[in-house]
């Protein structure tokens, strides 16, 4: 607090910070968060440069060098079954795993913001009838309800897409429902419609945004959840169509040589844990980022 | 003031009641009849759940949809519309036109009414932009000049500001500029002094009776016929959701009608008074199971049997006072 505040009893100097800048800074204080928030950085980029930074291409295979192991030949994490440069389909590997997990995700969030406004926001017999349908679908085991849908559409990126964000979206929708059904009741939501707010600037500037904390958090728990359920299903059998590489199928089939070359297993094993980490912990850092009592 | 006749607001037999499971209807308020005169100033007075808030909240069409709300409510602010607009029932579009522009209202917990995620500049200026009446620019000038009227210091710095980097006194403040900011013909605060510490409670008062003064009609509502005195011409006394009595408020303070009035004033605190306070023993009735007869009978400390277990009609009195109690007209 400087000088020039304290004089009036008012105000608590914290301006010139903005509730952004805030939350940014209780994030930092979470170092595992932060260090996490740079492993996923470096991930993404790995990811989005595949193209750029692989020395081989991902599906190009060479029988003369088959199951080599580390550091052979140029080939830097070795060569799988068939003489594939596992380093350049680790790259790959993880662009298809981070973006069938990011956007699982992201749909699976605009479909649970759709319902749970509606539901929330008006309620009464609306509400009724998709809390209903949310029931209904909870009710379905998920997973089973992914494998069927993979299973009928096929093995590809987007049916694979949407098999993981219809079973991810039914308790974020719960949750932006209740967020909506505690916050209309708030002085401030009644203020504004006091003031001639509509429902679209209610739902918009006041309901949303001051749920923003908990929805953030269920997204960033979210990512890690679709990693899991994509590489799931890719033990299943059901992940990307090869030749197509994801880290699922890359320990799918890893699996199958363990004995014989366990860095196929180790590597994509190892960026997939990690990964997965990361994002929990990063959630975990956006959680103590909205939460104003640490201050 | 002068009186014209007719009233900014003439609400006539309000009734509020609340669709409940269980119960058929839960009744919090019956035929509630009030009306404030352009620059006029009225309490409302009464217990917790005595129906004040709840028909203030019904006037501005701001209750649940559960609520069945009945009589008649005719606001002549807009000027050109004869007779004024009926309240009660009104479309939504139509109401967003008066609330905010044509009523502001002032919520009782200042820490809890402004929204906690932006900062007060958008916060009193988009309600100016929703009503489309102004420019982003006028509309940013209005707002600082609204922050300075209400004595905030240094309005230009603080209207960047985010609700939590203010004291509880200065958002109660600014939730007054916020309803003041669109140039409201009338100021429904409920309870805007009950939140906060006697020194920004004062602060709030002189602030009410400063906008008062410039013409604003105010309807406050408070439990407090302390804090209602220093602020307000006439007051309605409310109990279990009727008015009890409805007079000037200088002489239901000196001259209280209504036991319930007298009781009020009994168990208020004064500076320099030294008699023992007298609460009302006894809690206000369910809703759902009032008293037959006299609503306050069972707590009433001159209550009669029998004359108080028929049901009391407002008794109007020479002085224009208006009396719920058989007594007042025998005494």
């Amino acid at each position: 607090m400087t000088a020039q505040h304290s004089t009036d009893s008012g105000a608590v100097g914290f301006d010139g910070v903005s509730e952004w800048g805030r939350r940014w800074r209780r994030f930092q204080r979470n170092r595992l968060a932060l260090v996490s928030l740079a492993f996923i950085v470096v991930l993404a980029l790995l990811a989005v440069f595949a193209e750029v930074i692989a020395p081989f291409d991902p599906n190009q295979p060479d029988f003369g060098k088959r199951l080599t192991g580390p550091f052979t030949d140029g080939n830097l994490l070795g060569t799988d079954v068939l003489g594939r440069d596992v380093f350049s389909r680790l790259l790959f590997g993880l662009r298809t795993a981070l973006f069938i997990a990011l956007t699982a995700e992201l749909l699976a969030l605009l479909c649970a913001l759709i319902v749970g406004v509606l539901a929330g926001y008006f309620g009464g017999r609306l509400d009724q009838l998709l809390m209903a349908a949310t029931d209904v679908m909870y009710a379905f085991p998920t997973y089973l309800f992914a494998v069927i849908l993979a299973t009928v559409l096929g093995r590809s990126t987007w049916s694979i897409i949407l098999a993981i964000a219809i079973g991810s979206w039914l308790t974020q929708a719960r949750l932006v429902r209740a967020q909506m059904i505690k916050l209309k009741t708030f002085e401030y939501v009644e203020a504004g419609r006091s003031m001639g707010a509509g429902a679209g600037t209610l739902i918009l500037r006041y309901l949303l945004p001051n749920s923003l904390g908990p929805i953030l958090v269920a997204t960033s728990f979210g990512i890690p959840a679709a990693m899991l359920a994509e590489s799931g299903l890719a033990i299943l059998g059901l992940g990307v169509a090869p030749p197509e590489a994801s880290l699922g199928t890359m320990i799918t089939e890893g699996y199958k040589y363990v004995l014989v070359q366990p860095n196929l297993i180790l590597w994509p094993f190892t960026v997939f844990a990690l990964g997965m980490l990361a994002f929990t912990w990063v959630g975990d850092g956006i959680r103590d980022a909205f939460d104003p009592k640490d201050d | 003031m002068v009186r014209n006749d007719q009233p900014l607001l003439d609400v006539r037999g309000l009734s509020v009641a609340f669709r409940t499971r269980g119960h058929e209807q839960l009744s919090a308020v019956q035929e509630l009849s009030v009306s404030i005169d352009p620059g006029g100033s009225l309490a409302l007075v009464g217990e917790s759940g005595s129906g004040k808030s709840v028909s203030m909240r019904a006037l501005l069409g701001l209750l649940p949809a559960n609520a069945v709300v009945g009589g008649s409510a005719r606001w002549s602010g807009e000027g050109d519309v004869p007779g004024g607009t009926e309240l009660i029932g009104l479309a939504p579009r139509a109401f967003r036109a008066i609330r905010g522009r044509q009523i502001g209202m002032v919520f009782q917990n200042a820490m809890q009414a402004l929204n906690p995620t932006i900062p007060l500049k958008r916060q009193l200026t988009e309600h100016l932009r929703w009503h489309g009446s102004c420019t982003r620019a006028e509309a940013e000038v209005r707002a600082v000049r609204a922050l300075g009227d209400v004595g905030i210091p240094d309005p230009e710095r603080r209207i960047r500001m985010y609700p939590f980097q203010l004291s509880g006194g200065m958002r109660q403040r600014a939730m007054i500029a916020m309803a003041m900011v669109a140039d409201p013909r009338l100021l429904i605060a409920d309870e805007p002094t009950t939140a906060v510490d006697v020194t920004v409670q004062k602060q709030i008062l002189d602030l009410l009776i400063d906008l008062r003064d410039r013409g604003t009609a105010i309807i406050m509502v408070t439990h407090d016929l302390g804090v209602a005195r220093y602020l307000c011409e006439d007051v309605a006394v409310l109990y279990s959701g009727q008015v009890m009595e409805s007079a000037r408020l200088v002489d239901a303070v000196e001259d209280p009608r209504h036991p319930y009035t007298r009781g009020l004033i009994g168990s208020a605190l004064e500076l320099g008074d030294d008699s023992p306070l007298r609460p009302i023993g006894g809690n206000p009735p369910d809703l759902a199971d009032r008293p037959a007869g006299c609503a306050f009978q069972p707590r009433c400390t001159a209550a009669d049997g029998e004359r108080c277990a028929e049901v009391q009609p407002l008794v109007r009195l020479a002085d224009a006072r208006e009396v719920r109690c058989w007594r007042s007209s025998h005494e």
